[in-house]
């Protein structure tokens, strides 16, 4: 297949058709809906023949499965599992010497699952604060929480007291701690459809 | 501390391994984790890399530390998603210094338990 | 109030069903869990990019491991959630194009032996692979990284121009250009297979 290329950006055949047309054309031509100059060009026709090749071969590289070494997803969670960022953390009530701490992550992680069982919930982003001792010396905790929406689920009114209500739920039996002041913004939506594998 | 005649020391890498073993064995605890100073101190032990995925040594997650006549012991925990947080770590404090006294005869002044992460619970 | 009830009432959606915005926002908070699933998600087309960009899978290990460490580490930097997955292939094409240049030019490669400077570590797989596969990966290493790097991300992996664009940092022009060039340079040398 010749090529003659005029420009850094244009490959023209001989013909004067340009390689990357050829290639759009592909399917069109196959088709039998070839215009008068591709179905008679022996250029075009070389070229087709080549580019065919090449989306053959391109496929086969696309299916070779090359998986990662098995390994691979180990060795980088035992690095990332290292520098897991300890944050801040609470203190829960003990009447043992020492003391017993809860990171403000775990917390996290509790009222985020907690939200996400909300039907047409999903929790994006949550921080909780020691807010003060409550007057039975308990600790309160502030959080704020971010949230997404399903499209075309319960409205957002009717959902947001549910989401209060399994958050503070989950904070006092879950982990023992007394919510306080709960800040929620809906911050986003998504499609039923984006929970593809 | 109780002992009236020491005549053997108990090395820290033992109570060390024991508390880990007792802090394990309460129901809702789901692991003990490795700290950065853990995983460093694993890895310098055994002259390993970074970059193997070996499973933790028992040990990791558990610190011991002697200050004067005292001891401490902080343990970094893992705990399951169905349990109460703040109860497992009371249980974890009282195991470890019943278990370590039992076996070693050696007094545990004071138990720090830090809850790093929640696991999910296995579903049924 | 209509009574709301979850499909299931103590599970919710497992994370490994949840969208690339929310495991982004949960893990730049610490979730580590979060971050696990967006490994398992994109591991597989990271390493495949850094291995066809090298032609190394033990290099393009490295550059997987790397990448991901380093995306836990900065994943605060990142301004919209949605796009990690772009994010991750900007800092796989980067790394590789640094690793490129880093490497001594090789001797120039006879694509009529068999056997090119840089071999694939998979003898087992050698003989399997198709005369057509194994032009196209040849072709490949004649590329200039940079145009290598626009047609996998094109061909392979199925970004858009726009997408590429950010990506390599260059306009969709630019890329334009560099799929067209690599396109007519590939096709060269694929001769029609039966």
């Amino acid at each position: 297949m010749a090529v003659n290329s005029t420009t850094d950006r244009d490959y023209l055949l001989p013909c004067g058709r340009d390689l990357e047309q050829v290639w759009r054309r592909l399917d069109a031509v196959e088709a039998g809906l070839a215009d008068e100059h591709e179905a008679s060009c022996a250029h075009c026709a070389a070229a087709r023949e080549s580019l065919r090749a090449l989306r053959t071969a391109t496929r086969e590289l696309i299916e070779d499965p090359e998986a990662p070494p098995p390994d691979l997803f180990g060795r980088i969670m035992v690095a990332v599992r290292a520098e897991v960022r300890r944050g801040r953390t609470l203190d829960l009530p003990t009447p043992h010497p020492g003391s017993v701490q809860i990171s403000e992550e775990s917390v996290a992680v509790v009222l985020r699952y907690a939200a996400d069982t909300v039907p047409g919930v999903r929790a994006r982003g949550c921080r909780v604060r020691v807010a003060e001792s409550g007057p039975d010396g308990e600790r309160v905790i502030a959080v704020e929480m971010s949230v997404a929406v399903r499209m075309g689920g319960s409205g957002v009114a009717e959902l947001i007291p549910v989401v209060r209500d399994r958050v503070r739920t989950a904070a006092a039996a879950r982990v023992g701690l007394r919510l306080g002041r709960l800040d929620l913004t809906v911050a986003d939506i998504y499609d039923a459809g984006e929970e593809a594998r | 501390m109780s002992a009236p005649n020491i005549e053997f020391v108990v090395a820290d890498a033992v109570i060390a391994g024991i508390a880990a073993r007792a802090a394990a064995a309460v129901p809702g605890v789901s692991r003990l984790e490795p700290g950065v100073r853990g995983l460093v101190a694993r890895l310098a032990r055994t002259g390993m890399r970074l970059w193997t995925g070996r499973d933790a040594a028992p040990s990791d997650g558990v610190r011991v530390m002697r200050d004067d006549d005292t001891l401490n012991i902080h343990v970094d925990l893992v705990i399951s998603a169905g349990c109460r947080a703040g109860e497992v770590g009371v249980t974890v404090q009282r195991e470890v210094s019943r278990v370590v006294a039992e076996q070693t005869g050696v007094g545990v002044d004071a138990v720090t338990v830090v809850i790093l992460d929640i696991e999910p619970e296995q579903s049924r | 109030m209509t009574e709301l009830v979850s499909e299931s009432s103590t599970s919710p959606a497992s994370a490994a069903a949840l969208d690339d915005a929310t495991l982004a926002a949960r893990a730049r908070e610490g979730d580590v869990r979060a971050y696990e699933q967006l490994v398992l998600r994109y591991q597989g087309p990271m390493f495949r990019l850094a291995s066809r960009m090298l032609a190394d899978r033990a290099e393009a290990e490295d550059v997987a491991q790397e990448v991901f460490l380093t995306a836990w580490r900065r994943i605060g930097q990142l301004q919209d959630d949605a796009a990690v997955a772009g994010w991750l292939y900007r800092m796989t094409t980067n790394r590789c194009l640094n690793v490129i240049r880093s490497r001594r030019i090789p001797a120039e490669v006879d694509l009529d032996s068999t056997e090119s400077p840089r071999t694939d570590t998979r003898p087992e797989h050698a003989v399997q692979v198709s005369g057509q596969m194994a032009a196209l990966t040849a072709a490949l290493a004649q590329l200039t990284p940079e145009q290598r790097a626009c047609w996998l991300l094109r061909e392979v992996h199925g970004q858009s121009y726009e997408e590429i664009a950010e990506i390599v940092g260059a306009n969709a022009t630019a890329v334009r250009g560099r799929i067209a060039r690599a396109r007519a340079q590939l096709s060269e040398v694929m001769q029609p297979w039966r």
